[in-house]
């Protein structure tokens, strides 16, 4: 939940950030396309049952790690983009505290023989 | 037994295996508040674009900019402005969101699943639009934001209920062969797959150790 917390507040961080560093179309457009995606999964994997869908959150962080320097971009904001991409990174490995069980999470959609039997995840 | 199963704390609504009820009313209600603040959002929206109100009430961005957006080619994608498609959603998640007592993920599966797609859907757009307002129109809209992280909350908050039911179609379908599980769907009993199944489970509730 609270490493969900930080990938919201860095996604929120990346729509601002084009507007108080210095920045081009392009590099703004990278952080513009990555920080709502950043938070709707945030959001999506804040409650245990959802957590799972964390792990796309790795795939925005890394395309913030590389596409800030591949475009047209300043230094402050490449700076400003591709740190929380590789902070969205790291917060979006680890599972974090769940505490609820959801009969066996969402692959037991496809093995119903595991219902109840399998770690939560 | 198995330390994931405790059967005594399956009982009465709540789905097998599960150790909330995701069709609880305290689970389901703020999901609803948030709903009526999306259709608000949206009334507010669809009425500025259909010319009731002149200006958009905008504190952070300015009026020009809600307008920027509210009016821009992508607002006009579709043949009716996108504010009354937030309003169709808004309506359909408050009725599949009500819809149906503390069992609806084992009664009403299709309830609960009409409920997911709609605030997937709702969740989906609201992300698209946000991240076009950003990049293609290149202005920002307060009240479309509101509408777009009330989404995208309702989403996450929600969309977990459906996974009760899935994993009761999959147990009907696993027990039956598959032969009722359109039944079950429409909310025919079954009363067998509402345990779970496995070599873990005896009779009765009773884990039994493997």
């Amino acid at each position: 939940m609270w490493l969900q917390m930080g990938n919201i507040a860095l996604g929120i961080w990346l729509m601002v950030a084009p507007a108080v560093l210095p920045s081009t179309v392009p590099g703004a457009t990278v952080d513009r396309i990555a920080g709502p995606l950043a938070i709707w999964l945030g959001v999506l994997a804040f409650r245990g049952v959802t957590r799972p869908f964390r792990a796309l959150n790795v795939l925005t962080g890394m395309f913030l790690a590389i596409a800030p320097w591949v475009v047209p971009n300043t230094g402050p904001l490449i700076l400003g983009s591709v740190l929380p991409g590789w902070a969205i990174i790291v917060l979006s490995i680890p599972r974090g505290v769940v505490r609820e069980r959801t009969g066996g999470g969402w692959w037991t959609i496809i093995r119903p023989d595991l219902i109840a039997h399998t770690p939560e995840d | 037994m198995h330390p994931l199963y405790r059967p005594e704390q399956t009982a009465g609504n709540t789905p097998p295996g599960w150790s909330y009820n995701p069709s609880a009313w305290r689970e389901r209600w703020p999901l609803l508040v948030l709903a009526v603040i999306g259709l608000l959002a949206a009334l507010y929206t669809a009425l500025a674009q259909v010319g009731v109100f002149a200006t958009m009430w905008d504190p952070f961005f300015g009026s020009a900019s809600s307008y920027a957006v509210t009016h821009s080619e992508i607002s006009r994608l579709l043949p009716i402005p996108d504010g009354v498609i937030g309003v169709v959603g808004y309506v359909c998640d408050l009725v599949f969101g009500a819809l149906g007592g503390e069992r609806r993920w084992r009664d009403h599966p299709w309830v609960v699943l009409l409920f997911a797609l709609v605030i997937l859907a709702l969740g989906i757009v609201s992300l698209v639009l946000t991240i076009l307002q950003g990049t293609v129109i290149g202005s920002w809209c307060t009240v479309c934001l509101v509408s777009a992280a009330v989404s995208t909350i309702i989403l996450g908050m929600g969309i977990g209920e459906s996974l009760a039911s899935l994993q009761y179609l999959s147990r009907v379908r696993l027990e039956t062969g598959g032969a009722e599980v359109w039944r079950a769907l429409w909310g025919g009993a079954h009363p067998r797959a509402e345990r779970p199944t496995g070599r873990g489970v005896g009779t009765g509730g009773v884990a039994v150790t493997d």
